[in-house]
């Protein structure tokens, strides 16, 4: 079955990790990301933050942003659009990727201005039976931060790798 | 802020478009083609283009955002997808209140498709403003 060599691959990397850089985070990302999720009453209490002060950024915003870097070029992308870090240990199988929802700990409220890091682990990777096969639920751990080190948020994104 | 066991958050209906499933795609730089191509959608099984996983969290948080507006923090949240969700087709969110520790409140959340079927479900902690609990 195809998700095999997934899973194979997926267990020799569990608890592998990596930090990726964020950059500094801006109101005009925070409205255009409320804008596209419909959050109305955010955009309209951040459109009247006087620019001298720091906008707090939506709730659901570190966790909901996919690529924070500019990314890979179409030609390197999946078949099915995925970037290679979106599925990682997914390669050329005939596979399919959803993301199946999250777990966030929010601790202190990320704001314009932060420089955020995020530090990913690759935790736990488990064979499950459904009505359409074996399937994989992974699970991928995130902790933001800001230059000083302090927790903004930790979340637990659980993604399903689902033979075709 | 008047909160009891068994509560309920006022529900929201969302009926998300294709239009913002692009915009949603586009601000978290998303190249997932279910979300966007049709065609390609249907080849994975699924019977239209598919709403953003993170985007229908963000819509069941929204009654609980919506609720406590500036007399709280949200503390943690986790929820999950049950059923595929796609665009032009109504979701209502719903929230209970099915817990009290001190200042913190837990919610439990549901999402429910036209058929009345649960497509998301997940809980929630949040610290209320004590205001007359």
């Amino acid at each position: 079955m195809s998700i095999d060599g997934v899973e194979q691959r997926l267990l020799t990397a569990v608890g592998s990790s990596s930090t990726e850089e964020l950059g500094v985070l801006n109101r005009r990302d925070f409205l255009r990301y409320a804008l596209a999720a419909a959050d109305d009453d955010y955009v309209a209490t951040t459109e009247h933050v006087p620019l001298d002060e720091r906008a707090a950024a939506p709730v659901m915003f570190l966790p909901g942003i996919l690529h924070w870097t500019a990314g890979p070029h179409e030609r390197e992308l999946r078949a099915d659009g995925l970037a290679a870090r979106d599925a990682p240990g997914v390669t050329d199988e005939d596979v399919n990727v959803m993301h199946g929802g999250q777990r966030i700990e929010f601790h202190q409220r990320a704001i314009e201005g932060m420089r955020v890091v995020a530090r990913r682990e690759l935790c736990t990777v488990d064979r499950k039976q459904g009505r359409g096969g074996d399937f994989l639920v992974v699970v991928n751990h995130t902790r933001f931060l800001d230059e000083a080190e302090t927790l903004l948020a930790t979340v637990d994104d659980t993604i399903l790798v689902l033979g075709r | 802020m008047n909160i009891s066991v068994g509560s309920e958050l006022p529900p929201i209906a969302y009926t998300p478009s294709r239009v913002q499933l692009f915009r949603f795609s586009a601000v978290t730089w998303n190249s997932h083609r279910i979300h966007y191509d049709e065609a390609y959608a249907r080849s994975e099984g699924h019977a239209d283009v598919v709403v953003q996983s993170t985007l229908r969290g963000e819509q069941l948080l929204g009654v609980v955002r919506s609720w406590l507006g500036d007399r709280g923090e949200i503390r943690s949240f986790e929820w999950r997808n049950l059923l595929p969700a796609h665009p032009d087709q109504t979701v209502t969110c719903r929230g209970t209140v099915v817990a009290l520790d001190g200042d913190l409140v837990r919610i439990t959340l549901e999402a429910r498709g036209p058929d009345g079927d649960v497509v998301t479900s997940g809980s929630a902690w949040a610290s209320v403003v004590a205001t007359g609990r």
